[in-house]
């Protein structure tokens, strides 16, 4: 009888992944198919068409090494100035943040600052754009975390998708700007490839979820008040904010050659905080959405599917483990050749939620298609970021569920992942932009766009031109 | 671009033609060799993978097909080594050996079948200057 109950539990556990892994394995197919036509058709889109007014929301919490760089990036922007508002949110930094902030704001008048005291300021990063919220004053709201440098004309890319009325907000692609850093970094970069470049393209081609990520994107004003803005009970706010788009009749747009660069987590220990918050924050939007997306006139049916697969995305490591978990005693007890064949195929489940729960493949298609030749080579040692995030998800499910339980304000584990400033050495022209010398004589907006469009080492890239 | 243009093109005809050679490599391999139960499943695992991530690439179909029997080679040479590994083992751990083995083995083998296919995508990627060359 136990033996019956196991193999049933096996088996559907089994389907499971086989369905996530067929799921994915089109997403990689999708995003080789449609690789050629959507430069193509990047290129023959004239960029005027749509240009509304724009309010960019930066929040940031002791970010004094990087403030500056994004602030600086903003005055390079192409987008017209008379257009543009830039609102640096403070939130009761107690470092220079606030500072480096006030003098930009004093140079440029569309850059303005929003200092949070300590008594209001310090409770994520929902509460902080939510408080930047109050002073945009145009059509447009796009946000960028602090450590983020986007390249000079994001806006014209992701403002043009605004001219349908049925997008509520774009999502641009999110490349790592300082991965030849450590091994952490580079397979940080790996799985930002395989999520953007495959995954997220995929889904807006088909016509699915593009999931807003919290930073280098935008929303409709009105939409966004209507919505009430940031939901600040949730530590994935962005994850929130997507599924509170859809259930409302927009859609999201990814925009894949919005690029902009981000500084990634360098060390394990950090990669273990900013992964936990996403996994706890991703499990809340799972409670609160599930049933609204199921029961929701809004989505397709094929909305419906991949929303609530995109929500529980942070459950199939725990449900991996309960394979093996139940996998081996079954072994142990009953030996049969279909078991042996299932038993086989769990390698392939476990190598299948490596690049933030992206399969190996997609990774690896990703990579193809962004024209690198060796990163894939690192592809194997994923084993170890699943593995580690198998802890991640665990811990994070025991601590939603205990919240639960108790009735717990989760909202309080905010933990901020802190920027080292290290990606600055990546880009080409920084120090010369500090210091007001034209930076024109560069084209490429900074060293590791220039070395990918070289195809070299972006450390290279810097040391050849500084 | 012009390599992006071709990038964007799936090889359907490459990817027809490489199932049906991974069903004659498995079949050829696990008849003449008298593979057993592990080995033809991995063998199985392997051209599944390999054919449906490798083939609709852009590249040589002669190169892919090349990759798609060394790969079966090595396939075949990794299990009858660490299935000789198991046996001589077996002799002085008893049973011990033998449950690890049946646990163990589709997780070792993964990991050179991942191996293998990223390394295999280095020969079909080719930079933006070659291209353009």
């Amino acid at each position: 009888m136990l033996i019956e109950f196991l193999e049933a539990v096996f088996v559907i556990l089994v389907v499971l992944m086989v369905a996530k892994l067929v799921r994915h394995y089109i997403f990689a197919m999708t995003a080789i198919k449609n690789a050629g036509k959507n430069k193509k058709a990047i290129n023959n889109i004239v960029d005027t068409v749509c240009q509304p007014t724009v309010s960019i929301l930066i929040p940031a919490r002791n970010e004094e090494k990087v403030i500056g760089r994004i602030l600086q990036r903003m005055t390079e922007l192409t987008y017209p100035k008379d257009k543009l508002q830039v609102i640096a949110i403070n939130d009761a930094s107690t470092d220079a943040t606030g500072q480096i902030a006030e003098e930009y704001s004093k140079k440029y008048s569309f850059i303005n600052v929003v200092h949070r005291s300590q008594h209001e300021g310090g409770r994520g990063k929902a509460s902080a754009l939510n408080a930047g919220l109050k002073y945009a004053k145009h059509e447009i709201i796009m946000c960028f975390d602090a450590d983020y440098y986007p390249q000079r004309d994001i806006i014209e890319k992701l403002t043009r998708e605004f001219a349908d009325p049925k997008i509520g907000a774009v999502q641009g692609r999110v490349i790592v700007l300082n991965e030849p850093q450590n091994v952490v970094t580079r397979l940080v970069a790996l799985e930002r490839i395989g999520g953007y470049l495959v995954d997220q393209n995929a889904r807006d081609i088909l016509g699915l979820i593009p999931q807003f990520g919290g930073t280098v994107g935008g929303f409709r004003r009105y939409l966004l008040k209507s919505l009430g803005g940031w939901d600040e009970s949730v530590l994935a706010e962005d994850t929130d904010l997507t599924f509170r788009v859809y259930l409302a009749g927009y859609k999201i747009r990814y925009v894949n050659d919005a690029e902009c660069y981000e500084e990634a987590v360098e060390s394990w220990r950090t990669y273990w905080r900013q992964r936990y918050r996403w996994a706890k924050g991703h499990m809340q939007c799972a409670i609160k959405h599930s049933f609204k997306v199921l029961k929701s006139g809004n989505l397709k049916l094929k909305e419906k599917i991949d929303g609530l697969l995109l929500l529980n995305v942070y459950f199939m490591p725990i449900l991996v483990m309960l394979s093996w978990a139940v996998g081996i005693p079954l072994l142990l007890l009953k030996s049969s050749q279909w078991l042996t064949a299932l038993w086989a195929s769990i390698p392939v489940f476990l190598y299948s939620f490596v690049g933030n729960f992206a399969p190996f493949f997609e990774v690896g298609i990703g990579a193809y298609l962004d024209n690198r030749r060796r990163a894939q080579w690192l592809i194997p040692l994923m084993i170890f970021i699943f593995v580690y995030n198998m802890c991640i998800c665990l811990v994070a499910f025991v601590d939603v569920l205990f919240s639960k339980i108790f009735k717990r304000k989760d909202n309080c584990c905010w933990s901020k992942t802190p920027h080292s400033g290290n990606g600055n050495r990546y880009i080409m022209n920084y120090g010369n932009c500090l210091k007001g010398k034209d930076d024109s004589e560069f084209d490429s907006n900074n060293a590791y766009a220039f070395s990918r469009d070289h195809n070299i080492n972006p450390h290279y890239a810097y040391t050849g031109v500084s | 671009m012009q390599m992006k243009m071709e990038r964007g093109v799936f090889r359907t005809y490459h990817l027809v033609f490489g199932i049906f050679a991974g069903i004659m490599a498995s079949f050829t391999l696990s008849f003449f060799f008298h593979t057993n139960i592990e080995l033809t499943f991995m063998l199985l695992i392997f051209n599944i993978l390999y054919i449906l991530l490798t083939f609709p690439l852009d590249g040589a179909l002669m190169k892919k097909l090349c990759m798609l029997l060394l790969g079966n080679v090595i396939c075949l040479i990794w299990n009858s080594l660490f299935l000789m590994f198991a046996v001589a083992t077996a002799e002085y751990f008893a049973g011990f050996f033998d449950v690890l083995y049946i646990i163990l083995n589709p997780f070792l083998n993964l990991i050179w079948v991942v191996s293998f296919w990223s390394i295999s995508l280095t020969i079909f990627a080719v930079p933006r200057r070659e291209s353009e060359a």
